[in-house]
């Protein structure tokens, strides 16, 4: 600190008591947790340190180019109608004003004669400022005092100030690394528990971009054959370009940063000879800075990630991304590509499990597509051979074109089940409604005024999933009709949705135990519960696999199928009935988590107002 | 009226063959797996004249099987297997122990019911010429007072 040197020379009493409050400040310093209490008693020591009447504490707003009042001492200012002033080196724009543009220490002993001033209080004669400047030498702010008297400060009292201002700096700069750490640490929490590649990376552009006091954040991924880059998600200006905008390698600054996988933060994107102006967020000369970072994953070169900051309405304060700012996007960048990474193994892992029973599948469907077409080719014979004949009543006809058809029905049947077990891992994922499925799912596969009842109970305000709204229908019809298929006569089914939370888990020992669904509204459930005989203890692990089936119909696939669509999901399926008293089956769903994951940033106070 | 066994998993594929084989004018049992053909062949008197098997039921040597008890209860029975369409491997096996011929189920452009009743005319036409050497043979002994006890029951 420059300013303790100079206080050594002073006299021991007052050196006593300064030291002592910059050890109480220094205190407070690592222990506070709010940053404006640490501003407002530097402001207060500030003003008892110099004997001034009214103080300042102004942060530096790069995106609006103003110095916003963030704390504020002595009276008046609750009457003033401005909050924040444009930052400006030209005189006549205010002291303050002046102090955030150059960071120079100023004093003035008459402010009626400095051309820099402009009048707040008429009162005011003398007035003080000093810039807080960052580690990376940045202007972050001012620390202002005035008096009512003329000549009020001098040198001391400067230096004094700088002082506390900057202990004000250094404890920003921790407010924001603490800031920036747990936001890192949030990001890469969420990343690891993520279930949907989609919903991750809308996670990581919305992070990124509050981080990073961006205007905006969008990640492009690499084509198949590596040629272009495609975009897949973006904080907000180019979500209706989603897959559709695209680079190709080479081709402007992102296509760049893709063919070299090397980061570029520029500043002045137009006197940038890579920069083509193609799709930018906003127009060229609308862009401050620009910064992008690859995306790699195991398996080598993934995308860019890049964001871009808006130019200041005022121009006099620049808002360019610094060296920090590239390493932090490039930490994104990387907790990114090993959230694909893992990602991408475990939709492997799931396709592998699948992989598995496709041989048998194989040489079943072979078998029994055979023999239905078999006993097809043996009625169209039959057709030939009356079609020949003179006495052959319509009624004989007519009953071996019924056989025919029931055959048909049949090899559709398999060739429905074939294809639902082949793309149940296939998801085509938006924001579904559980309730609204379990009703239209209800609706499509379910006969009214049947020998079993059906009844459906529905959790209010249930959190969404992120799911493929066919698929998951489909799901839940075949766990109806299974239901049903196993009442014989009367019987009743209930359908039960609701959250699921470490309450149920501890009721349901039986379901599988994943840490991403303890937090409160993490996960649904989906319970189907029947009143037939159950399933027997000895079937249960037979239960969801391939081509077990307890009836002639189909080829015994459904329970996997739906098991298949709820693996897909990263969800988890289970029957925890008792044998004898019906089946009763779960599916729990990872719930979709809020897209409105904005960090500020404590250099920015006005975030509260935009 | 000649006495045919048709042994198959599948019940539609059981009922096709068992309609036309009746149009044909052959008297048709069936039997639903490996081991109820089996104990039908035992348990049939007279046995059975031709037994139609799939080749792969519970066992993929289910085919196999069948023949072997067809053949010990009478040596002249004709067995003709039914397979899935290019897997002949175990048909050809069957065929080397005597089977009088194979018949895949879905052989691409074939109606393979008027194959199916080709093979059974023609298999029939061969029981028939061996039981008739038999009983020629059979008559012989007689003549020459030779006693054969295996040959009592297809000659009496």
């Amino acid at each position: 600190m420059s300013g303790s040197e100079e206080q050594a020379r002073e006299p021991a009493g007052v050196e006593g008591t300064q030291l002592e409050s910059f050890y109480r400040l220094g205190r407070f310093l690592t222990s506070i947790l709010n940053i404006d209490d640490l501003l407002r008693a530097i402001l207060e020591e500030g003003l008892a340190s110099v004997k001034g009447t009214r103080g300042l504490v102004g942060l530096v707003n790069r995106s609006t180019g103003e110095l916003e009042f963030r704390i504020t001492a002595g009276q008046g200012w609750d009457q003033l109608p401005i909050r924040s002033i444009p930052i400006s080196h030209e005189p006549g724009r205010g002291i303050t004003s002046m102090v955030a543009a150059t960071g120079v220490p100023y004093i003035t002993g008459d402010v009626r004669r400095d051309p820099h001033y402009v009048m707040l209080f008429p009162d005011v004669r003398s007035e003080i400022a000093v810039p807080l400047v960052n580690r990376e030498g940045r202007n972050i702010g001012v620390l202002d005092i005035e008096s009512e008297e003329i000549d009020a400060f001098n040198e001391r009292d400067l230096q004094l100030l700088v002082a506390l201002a900057n202990q004000s700096s250094i404890a920003i700069s921790v407010a924001n690394y603490r800031a920036r750490e747990a936001a890192l640490i949030e990001i890469g929490n969420e990343l690891a528990s993520s279930n949907d590649m989609d919903e991750l990376l809308r996670c990581v552009v919305s992070r990124a971009a509050g981080l990073l006091r961006a205007d905006d954040c969008s990640i492009f991924e690499l084509s198949p054959a590596g040629d272009r880059l495609v975009l897949r998600a973006s904080g907000r200006m180019l979500q209706h370009n989603i897959g559709q905008m695209t680079y190709r390698l080479g081709e402007g600054l992102t296509g760049w940063v893709a063919e070299h996988m090397q980061p570029a933060r520029v500043a002045n994107v137009r006197e940038d000879p890579r920069w083509q102006g193609l799709y930018p967020e906003l127009p060229s000369e609308a862009i401050e800075a620009f910064m992008a970072v690859p995306v790699y994953t195991r398996s080598g070169p993934w995308g860019v990630l890049r964001v871009v900051r808006r130019r200041p309405a005022n121009t006099a304060v620049r808002n360019e991304f610094t060296a920090r700012d590239e390493l932090l996007l490039t930490t994104l960048a990387r907790q990114v590509g090993a959230a694909i990474t893992q990602q991408t193994l475990i939709e492997r892992q799931v396709q592998m499990e699948r992989m598995a029973a496709w041989g048998e599948m194989s040489a079943r469907s072979a078998h029994m597509i055979g023999n239905k077409v078999f006993a097809l080719k043996g009625q169209l014979n039959e057709l030939e051979h009356l079609a020949r004949r003179t006495d052959v009543s319509g009624e004989q006809v007519l009953e071996i074109v019924q056989r025919a058809k029931l055959g048909v029905f049949r090899l559709e049947e398999i060739l429905t089940e074939f294809r639902d077990f082949l793309m149940a891992t296939h998801l085509e994922r938006r924001p579904a409604d559980l309730n609204e499925l379990v009703s239209s799912a209800v609706r499509e596969s379910f006969p009214c005024g049947g020998p079993v009842s059906i009844q459906v109970e529905t959790a209010p305000e249930l959190p969404r999933i992120s799911g493929d709204d066919t698929k998951l229908r489909r799901a839940i019809s075949e766990l109806l009709e299974n239901a049903a298929n196993h009442i014989q006569g009367q019987g009743r089914i209930r359908v039960i949705t609701g959250p699921w939370g470490p309450a149920e888990r501890e009721s349901y020992p039986q379901m599988p135990f994943d840490p991403a669904w303890e937090r409160e509204g993490s996960a649904v459930r989906l319970e189907v519960i029947d009143s037939g005989p159950g399933i027997p203890t000895e079937n249960k692990d037979r239960l969801f696999a391939p081509f077990f089936t307890t009836r002639s119909k189909g080829m015994g696939l459904g329970l996997s199928i739906v098991k298949g669509i709820v693996d897909a999901h990263q969800g988890a399926i289970a029957e925890v009935g008792r044998p004898g008293e019906g089946a009763h089956f779960i599916i729990v769903l990872p719930a979709l988590r809020g897209e409105d994951a904005s960090i500020g940033d404590l250099n920015v106070s006005s975030t509260r107002d935009r | 009226m000649y006495r045919v066994l048709v042994i198959d998993d599948e019940e539609e594929v059981r009922d096709a063959i068992t309609r036309r084989l009746e149009r044909e004018g052959y008297h048709v049992e069936q039997a639903g797996s490996q081991a109820d053909g089996i104990e039908a062949i035992h348990q049939a008197n007279p046995p059975f004249d031709l037994i139609l098997t799939d080749m792969v039921m519970e066992d993929p040597q289910s085919g196999v099987k069948t023949l072997e008890a067809a053949m010990s209860r009478d040596i002249f029975s004709e067995v003709i297997v039914l397979t899935a369409y290019g897997n002949v491997a175990n048909a050809v096996e069957c065929m080397r122990r005597g089977a009088f011929d194979y018949v895949e189920k879905n052989i691409p452009g074939v109606d393979v019911f008027e194959l199916l009743i080709l093979k059974i005319n023609q298999a029939m036409e061969r029981r028939r010429l061996s039981l008739q050497s038999l009983r020629r043979y059979a008559d012989i002994a007689r003549t020459h007072n030779i006693d054969i006890p295996s040959m009592r029951e297809v000659t009496n």
